[in-house]
């Protein structure tokens, strides 16, 4: 299944029975990875930064996501080597951006302020951050989903192909993470009024 | 359905589409500028790591030149007699009053010392060296030595070269005393 949102390939497994010979995409993406390709760790970055993004956002604080980005890349361009299945590449990624966040808290005081308490500057923005503050208090793989499709605007079948998961895992936590999210913002604005 | 648009984004969705764009705020294109952050570090690290190697690699290149030539110098150095200048300008004094006392003429004749020391030392002497041998003459060819390095014919030829100045001054000493003798002589 091929599919392709803007400019972003999603890269899924072709049948076996076809095209054996051939070097797939995610084959023939990595082999330039491993030899230092600039363009193809553009294209990889292209690819998979907004993923990237989204799993940091929700873990970290929103001003430190930006260098925690290019730390996750900069690991993924050193350890290239390690990667044995090129179909793997994204969870493999996920894994990463996972990974940094949590040493990130292991080496860092949490911040436990909202981004809108630092970046409000505006009532659009202080809208924006208290949302957001609600969709981090959901659990773990609710908020990242979400995330994932609110923010950084990625649809279910992107987000499966980007972090190694099922479909209908995506279809589930998207759902189940949307109900959850309806209702706390139900009650923030009960408080609200 | 709702359902549809949170997944797939097809059909639509007013809470979905006012969440998206409440929250697109916080999203990569707004917080990142393009790859070229990354790519530059990473080119960096990888200029760096090459820098490093390079560097690396002609500081060995140069220590092993470096002790290439202070082999060869050393080596020849070692070959060399070093001892003929100084030593034999110290014992020049004391012989040279023996030859004084045989009032022979040190124009028809060598001092002692010099065939002495040349001919103990001639085995070190080689072919290329025949113009400084043929300045006394008496340097035999039978102990020409193998041909020196460019270093040990320098060193050698600036060796003969002060002997044959130390030599030349010895003798006009000797002829000044030679020449006060003959005054002495001829008074008495």
């Amino acid at each position: 299944m091929f599919e392709q949102a803007g400019a972003i390939e999603i890269f899924t497994p072709r049948s076996a029975t076809a095209e054996q010979n051939a070097v797939s995409p995610e084959e023939h993406l990595l082999v330039r990875l491993r030899a230092g390709d600039e363009d193809a760790f553009n294209e990889f970055y292209r690819s998979f930064a907004p993923m990237v993004h989204g799993i940091l956002l929700a873990r970290v604080p929103y001003d430190e996501v930006k260098d925690l980005v290019q730390d996750v890349f900069l690991a993924a361009y050193k350890h290239i080597g390690s990667l044995r299945d090129p179909y793997a590449i994204g969870g493999w990624l996920a894994k990463i951006a996972r990974n940094r966040a949590s040493e990130h808290y292991r080496t860092a005081r949490r911040n436990e302020e909202l981004p809108v308490e630092i970046e409000g500057k505006n009532e659009r923005r202080s809208e924006a951050g208290e949302i957001l503050a609600i969709i981090l208090s959901l659990p773990e793989t609710y908020k990242e989903t979400l995330i994932l499709r609110l923010v950084e605007g990625m649809s279910g079948k992107e987000i499966a192909s980007r972090t190694g998961l099922k479909p209908e895992s995506v279809r589930v936590n998207l759902h189940r993470g949307m109900e959850m999210l309806r209702a706390k913002l139900g009650i923030a604005a009960g408080v609200g009024k | 359905m709702k359902q549809d648009y949170l997944f797939d984004k097809e059909g639509n969705d007013a809470e979905v589409e006012g969440l998206e764009i409440l929250l697109s705020e916080f999203r990569l294109a707004n917080n990142l500028r393009p790859e070229s952050n990354v790519i530059e570090f990473s080119r960096k690290s990888r200029s760096a790591v090459q820098t490093w190697v390079f560097a690396i690699a002609a500081c060995v290149v140069l220590g092993t030149v470096f002790i290439g030539v202070w082999g060869l110098i050393w080596q020849g150095s070692a070959e060399m007699p070093l001892d003929i200048p100084r030593t034999e300008v110290q014992q020049v004094p004391a012989e040279l009053a023996d030859v004084r006392d045989t009032k022979t003429s040190l124009k028809s004749q060598d001092p002692p010392w010099l065939p002495q020391r040349v001919n103990s030392h001639a085995m070190r002497i080689s072919a290329s060296q025949q113009k400084y041998a043929a300045v006394d003459g008496r340097i035999s060819k039978r102990y020409l030595k193998p041909k020196l390095t460019q270093e040990e014919k320098y060193a050698y030829n600036q060796v003969l070269l002060a002997l044959s100045i130390t030599s030349s001054k010895l003798r006009l000493v000797q002829d000044s005393i030679n020449g006060v003798d003959q005054l002495k002589t001829n008074d008495k």
